[in-house]
């Protein structure tokens, strides 16, 4: 491939070719591994992204767009031979406006770096996936994450008023504003939420902020039984008590914690639900006693309430770095921990998590379920040797069954992580059991009309 | 275990999450290229390992990705999986100076120097000029171990901007010449004239906190070696491990049983490492800031403290924050402790242009905190950090703060 013209548009240092240099882009946190790519390309403003995508388009060459690389499904990878596009120069965060509740970041600007920079000014954004610290504002807003927080404040597309993007013919176009309502026909803005880098490049992106709440305390009860689990949750709910953080794990779980972090859990308890509650100072002890107290008309193991800013940080801690702690419960390294990720109103949790429990047995897998509970969104972490055909076929099929009990509970087969390489199938099996195969095909055309000639992430989500 | 082992075992946890390479002070200022972060060291020694173990060499031009990594440890603290990318750094520098493929003349050459001359820049003798009118207890068995360390970064720090003036394959290719004769290497490491001024009179102020606190001590003079820690650093571990029974049957000869030390580096080498690869380096190691028991006044001075990485790694010793809190308002940096951001220094003789760009980020850092003075306690975070008058080694804030 002749590299000449991207080297003029960005430079020879940024237009990595040797291999030692371009391998690490074959993987991203999922278990696959890429193409390795022709070449990595580092651009640093919308117009040389914009001379880059002119010059694929001409040349037929495959894109994938690259933020922080966490991404768990495959999306960050190469499916076909083609360059890697980087967005780590876009480190930028170009203007906060706390009046108007708006900040403006470049597309590869991490979450946790955004944050720290808010809480300067008392606000956050409030998408909070557990990866934050790794996670981009471009490919945080291309899988729609969510997060801890999503119980009270949704997923990152409650968050993105206006984005700027680059088309693959090279065109600039910005959606949305800084405003925080418009009526504009189409919203492209939404269009490019969850769009795994499939139609268009984002370069900067125009987010909504909110204050940091005034103060919280939090709740956490032990259960016997996971449905009781999954009713304590609607019962809050139906009571009209929205928490600002609503978590679950099972003993599993909660045995990777002690295990990791050396905090203990009582010893008969099977699951555990951490509930946080928001107010102003004055209104918090009324409010976590309202919630104390439906929760308590559950069938309950124990309960612990407290405001200890210190215990619920070691606490927040341990449930944000519970993945990490399930890692450390590998029989040998090289094994992965493979996410599942559904999601189902939160009425139906109780019938969800127990046939999920029962279809683990089935499978005759080591599986830890947890989740952000508080909307309804069940993940279940399978440990498994990804080497081992044999078992890597029951993953499999577990993962497709995960998928269906969503489906039969009104749910859906992913609910942050997006599509990639591994829920291609999931997809279909979303549409087709709603008998609405016809959407994939609208995807298509929208695709079509943005990337006439499939340049972009191709591979992915169809 | 042996080394490959331990390090494919390590390498094999990781699951590429991405978390190491958003805290690596070497990624940014290297182009944002993930070969020279975090997570691009571990992905590209894990296939460099499996590349060994089934083929017996190593393809890939890993050099410069490896040896530009600081072991800072930033990236440890944060890695869901348990995995230590900057000790992977520092293996894999062991299997690539075995292997010869990838290693660096300048590491060569300060390795040589060191073994050869007990000194990275072959000037042993010229270390102790600081000491020339102190008394010292010769008879005492407790010695003050300077390693050289203060006293030789009014040397490195010329190195380092003579080398920033140059391209790294004209310093590997002087390095290349310079290795073979580290007796050569003395005649163009000239000092600094102020960075030495400066060293000396820590070291003063330190022997005089130490005597103030009633402690007497003998000094090693012109004989007084290297501690070896670059060679541990660099990967050169056989040599580290010989270097150390060399310093220990030199220590024993002195009848040396205490040994106080004044910098990270080498207070780690003599208290940590040491202790776990030599046979019976069995010396009591502290640090001087652990005996040093005087009066202090309380001031309203707002002292912004870069804590000194290697104070982190293997125990988290805050006794210099104890000192700072005591004289004053401590204000920490947002990156800090077991979230540090190193100050860049130990990219300096290998990497200067990217030892720069690190310290000048870090440097804003603790500028923009607000402080009245910038302390630290590491005579390469000194020097590399000093980039205006209200920076200050811990010594010297301690020596003004005393009760008189
Ligand atoms: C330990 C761990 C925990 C996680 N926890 C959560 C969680 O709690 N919630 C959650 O939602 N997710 C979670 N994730 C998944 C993942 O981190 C998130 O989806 C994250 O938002 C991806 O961001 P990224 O910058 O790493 O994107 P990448 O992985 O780089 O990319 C993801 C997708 O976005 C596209 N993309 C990236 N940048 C752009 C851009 N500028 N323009 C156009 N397309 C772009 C890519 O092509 C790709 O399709 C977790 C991952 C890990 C490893
Ligand atoms: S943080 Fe750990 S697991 Fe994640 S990429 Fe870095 S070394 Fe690998
Ligand atoms: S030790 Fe420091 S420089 Fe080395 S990989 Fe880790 S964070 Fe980067």
């Amino acid at each position: 491939m002749d590299l000449r013209e991207f080297i003029d548009i960005v430079g020879k240092d940024n237009v990595l070719t040797d291999k030692v240099d371009v391998i690490p882009y074959t993987k991203d946190a999922s278990f696959f591994t890429g193409k390795i790519p022709y070449a990595v390309l580092l651009p640093q403003n919308v117009n040389q992204v914009s001379s880059i995508m002119r010059i694929c388009q001409r040349d037929d060459i495959q894109v994938t767009v690259r933020g922080g690389g966490s991404s768990l499904t495959g999306s960050s990878i190469l499916a076909e031979e083609g360059v890697i596009l980087s967005m780590a120069r876009f480190d930028r965060i170009l203007e906060t406006a706390i009046e108007d509740r708006y900040v403006v970041a470049e597309a590869g600007v991490k979450l946790d770096y955004l944050n720290s920079h808010l809480s300067k000014y008392g606000h956050f954004y409030p998408p909070d996936p557990a990866s934050s610290i790794a996670a981009t504002v471009g490919g945080s807003i291309s899988t729609n994450a969510g997060g801890l927080r999503a119980a009270m404040y949704g997923a990152t597309k409650e968050w993105v008023l206006g984005l700027e993007v680059v088309l693959p013919d090279g065109t600039i176009i910005q959606t949305g504003g800084k405003v925080l309502k418009r009526s504009i026909g189409y919203d492209l803005t939404a269009l490019m939420v969850g769009s795994e880098g499939t139609l268009g490049v984002i370069t900067k992106a125009i987010l909504k902020i909110a204050p940091l709440p005034e103060s919280y305390g939090r709740i956490m009860v032990y259960y016997k039984s996971i449905e009781e689990a999954g009713r304590a949750i609607s019962s809050l709910k139906k009571r009209g008590i929205t928490p600002l953080i609503a978590e679950f794990m099972d003993r599993i779980s909660m045995d990777s914690i002690t295990h990791t972090k050396g905090i203990k859990f009582p010893e008969d308890a099977q699951y555990l639900l951490l509930i946080d509650i928001s107010s102003t100072h004055e209104s918090l002890d009324k409010k976590l006693n309202e919630a104390a107290e439906i929760l308590k008309s559950t069938d309950i193991l124990g309960m612990r309430i407290t405001k200890d800013p210190e215990e619920m940080a070691v606490m927040y801690q341990a449930r944000k770095g519970l993945y990490s702690s399930q890692l450390s419960e590998r029989e040998k390294p090289g094994e992965y921990v493979i996410i599942g990720d559904i999601v189902v109103p939160a009425s139906r949790l109780p019938k969800t998590l127990s046939e999920i429990k029962g279809s683990i047995e089935n499978y005759g897998l080591k599986v830890a379920l947890f989740g952000h509970i508080g909307d309804g969104n069940i993940h279940a972490n399978i440990f498994a040797d990804v080497n081992n055909s044999e078992q890597m076929k029951r993953v499999n099929d577990f993962m497709m069954e995960l998928g269906r009990i969503a489906l039969r509970n009104e749910g859906s087969v992913s609910s942050e992580h997006g599509i990639g390489i591994e829920k291609i199938e999931l997809l279909k099996e979303e549409y087709r059991y709603k008998n609405s195969l016809k959407n994939l095909d609208i995807m298509r055309e929208i695709k079509k009309i943005f990337d006439p000639k499939n340049i972009l992430n191709r591979g992915k989500m169809f | 275990m042996n080394l490959l082992n331990e390090l494919m075992q390590e390498t094999e946890k990781c699951i590429n999450c991405g978390f190491c390479e958003s805290v690596c002070p070497t990624l940014p200022f290297m182009g944002y290229r993930a070969t020279y972060g975090a997570r691009g060291r571990v992905f590209i020694s894990r296939e460099s390992l499996r590349e060994l173990n089934s083929t017996g060499v190593i393809s890939l031009n890993i050099g410069d990705s490896i040896f530009s990594c600081l072991e800072c440890y930033a990236c440890y603290y944060v890695c869901p999986a348990g995995v230590n990318p900057g000790k992977v750094s520092q293996m894999m520098r062991t299997i690539i100076n075995r292997e010869n493929k990838n290693r660096k003349n300048v590491a060569d050459m300060i390795v040589r120097a060191i073994i050869r001359r007990k000194n990275p820049l072959g000037i042993r003798e010229r270390m102790s000029s600081w000491a020339a009118d102190i008394d010292f207890d010769r008879k005492s068995d407790t010695l003050l171990y300077t390693g050289g360390m203060y006293q030789l970064m009014a040397y490195s720090s010329f190195l380092s901007r003579i080398e920033g003036k140059l391209d790294v394959k004209t310093v590997e290719r002087l390095a290349s010449i310079l290795k073979d004769k580290p007796e050569l290497l003395g005649l163009i490491a000239i000092p600094e004239r102020r960075m030495k001024e400066r060293m000396e009179k820590i070291l003063r102020d330190i022997v005089f906190l130490l005597k103030r606190s009633g402690i007497d001590f003998n000094y090693l003079d012109k004989e007084e070696p290297y501690s070896g820690a670059f060679l541990y650093e660099l990967g050169y571990m056989d040599e580290f491990i010989n270097y150390g029974k060399y310093l220990r049957d030199l220590f024993l000869s002195r009848g040396i049983k205490r040994i106080i030390t004044l910098d990270p580096h080498t207070h780690e080498a003599l208290k940590i490492l040491y202790p776990k690869y030599v046979e019976n380096f069995n010396f009591q190691v502290y640090h001087y800031l652990e005996l040093i028991n005087l009066q202090l006044r309380k001031g309203n001075e707002r002292f912004v403290y870069h804590q000194p990485c290697h104070f982190t790694m293997h125990e988290d010793f805050d006794v210099p924050l104890g000192f700072i809190t005591k004289m004053g308002v401590t204000i920490l940096p947002d990156r800090n402790g077991k979230s540090n951001f190193c100050c860049g220094g130990p990219a300096e003789l290998l990497y200067p242009k990217l030892a720069n760009s690190i310290s000048n980020e870090r440097f804003k850092q603790l500028k923009e905190k607000g402080g009245d003075r910038i302390i630290t306690a590491c005579p390469i975070c000194f020097a590399n950090l000093s980039k205006d008058s209200t920076v200050f080694d811990i010594s010297e804030v301690i020596r003004e703060y005393l009760n008189k």
